[in-house]
């Protein structure tokens, strides 16, 4: 055998040829320690770059990491929780006009949800037969569902309904155990929030049934899970107060 | 370490449980476990140290909204890992910027210049120096497949290029790699 181009040298390091070509490659390295000492020295790279060690990052990456996660969804609460002393103060409980104001940023962050999936539960509705959009569907929760007619419909909605529910279920629990560690205004623009939430879930839900094998309106659904999920985890974490 | 510390020691599994039920303090200790690597894979494919940090906050933030959707088919680290990885390629791809050549890793890692022949303990260091100092392209395949484990169909299709393509990449770099090391 003439000697093996580098690419050929490569891939038989990486365990990348067929049986035939290992043994031919083989036979060659048995004769030839020019060949044999370049395949030895690929060997070595890849061992040195798998050993390579972590590197840690600056003592504060976890403040600014820290600082990101609470800013998705404290804000409006810190607003809440800011009003309600401003009126306390004052010796008054917020008016309705406050309490709407306070209500509207974590509500248009809900009702943001809703718009764009309605939006997009309306191009569903006037979009033709999906035959194009066959195949299986991946779920961001993990696990894939089919995608053929009416029967994928019914099954695929509850479908994602008891894959999300154990979750959702959980989060409940945490966020009803520590309901005396938050404010009522700050409960109120949590349940107003989840109850948009609910909705998009419901007109999603709709959607997907009134096209049935629409992967699009599969995914839709999904994503408004994940905001429940996300709205719920958020709020469990204000109760630990962590 | 005593029985009733062991027993008491959260688990990796036990910390995601937590965290997924809204337990920051719980992400905050897989942060504490796993940062290294993540940020270790920042820093190898960023520009600058300060790009690599930036990278790795997205990261963790992007894994802290994606808790959900680990449902513990692989081991969370891998989970992360892959995460920390895609994060890294969306970004670079937005950022959109002409890629500069590192002229030396020292200014950034801290690493001191003392060595230059291939010799252990000091291998590591050159070769961290040698892959800052790989063209962009052969030092993303040199690290999602050699250092990452990523196979070529996986670096293929998240690069958007063909496999073929992967794979001259990959043997350039170890052969850039090899006469860097070698001088």
């Amino acid at each position: 055998m003439m000697h093996p181009d580098e690419s050929t040298l490569n891939d038989f390091a990486d365990g990348e040829l067929g049986p035939e070509a290992v043994a031919e490659v083989e036979r060659h390295l048995a004769e030839c320690p020019m060949c044999h000492s370049e395949v030895d020295e690929i060997q070595l790279l890849k061992a040195s770059a798998r050993a390579l060690d972590p590197t840690a990052p600056s003592p504060d990456l976890w403040d600014g990491i820290e600082a990101r996660i609470r800013a998705s969804f404290r804000p409006p609460l810190h607003d809440l929780e800011r009003a309600r002393l401003v009126h306390a103060r004052k010796g008054a409980s917020p008016g309705p006009r406050e309490r709407r104001w306070m209500r509207t940023p974590l509500l248009a962050a809900a009702a943001v949800v809703l718009i764009s999936l309605s939006s997009g539960i309306t191009y569903l509705a006037t979009r033709g037969p999906v035959g194009s959009e066959g195949g299986a569907v991946a779920l961001s929760n993990g696990g894939e569902l089919p995608t053929d007619g009416a029967q994928f419909a019914a099954s695929s909605a509850a479908q994602v309904a008891a894959a999300y529910d154990p979750t959702i279920r959980q989060l409940r629990e945490v966020l009803e155990s520590g309901r005396s560690e938050l404010q009522p205004e700050t409960l109120g623009v949590i349940e107003e929030a989840l109850a948009i939430i609910d909705q998009a879930i419901r007109d999603a839900t709709e959607a997907l049934e009134a096209d049935p094998g629409s992967a699009a309106a599969l995914r839709a659904l999904n994503g408004t899970y994940d905001s429940k999920v996300h709205l719920l985890r958020q709020a469990a974490s204000l109760t630990r107060g962590t | 370490m005593s029985l009733a510390a062991v027993r008491s020691t959260p688990t990796v599994d036990d910390l995601v449980h937590q965290a997924r039920l809204g337990d920051v303090t719980a992400f905050e200790a897989l942060y504490r476990q796993l940062g290294d690597r993540v940020f270790g894979v920042c820093l190898r494919m960023a520009d600058s140290r300060e790009e690599a940090e930036e990278w790795a906050q997205d990261a963790w933030v992007k894994a802290w909204e994606k808790l959900e959707s680990f449902r513990g088919d692989s081991a969370f680290s891998t989970w992360l890992h892959r995460l920390t990885v895609n994060t890294i390629l969306d970004r670079r791809r937005s950022d959109g910027r002409r890629r500069a050549r590192v002229e030396s890793v020292a200014d950034y890692r801290g690493v001191d210049q003392a060595q230059t022949s291939l010799a252990p303990p000091g291998v590591a260091h050159d070769l961290e120096r040698a892959i800052a100092t790989l063209p962009d392209g052969a030092r993303t395949v040199f690290l999602l497949y050699d250092v990452e484990g990523y196979k070529h169909q996986e670096i293929a299709h998240r690069l958007g290029v063909a496999e073929g393509t992967v794979k001259a990449q990959l043997h350039r770099a170890r052969k850039l790699l090899r006469e860097a090391l070698e001088r």
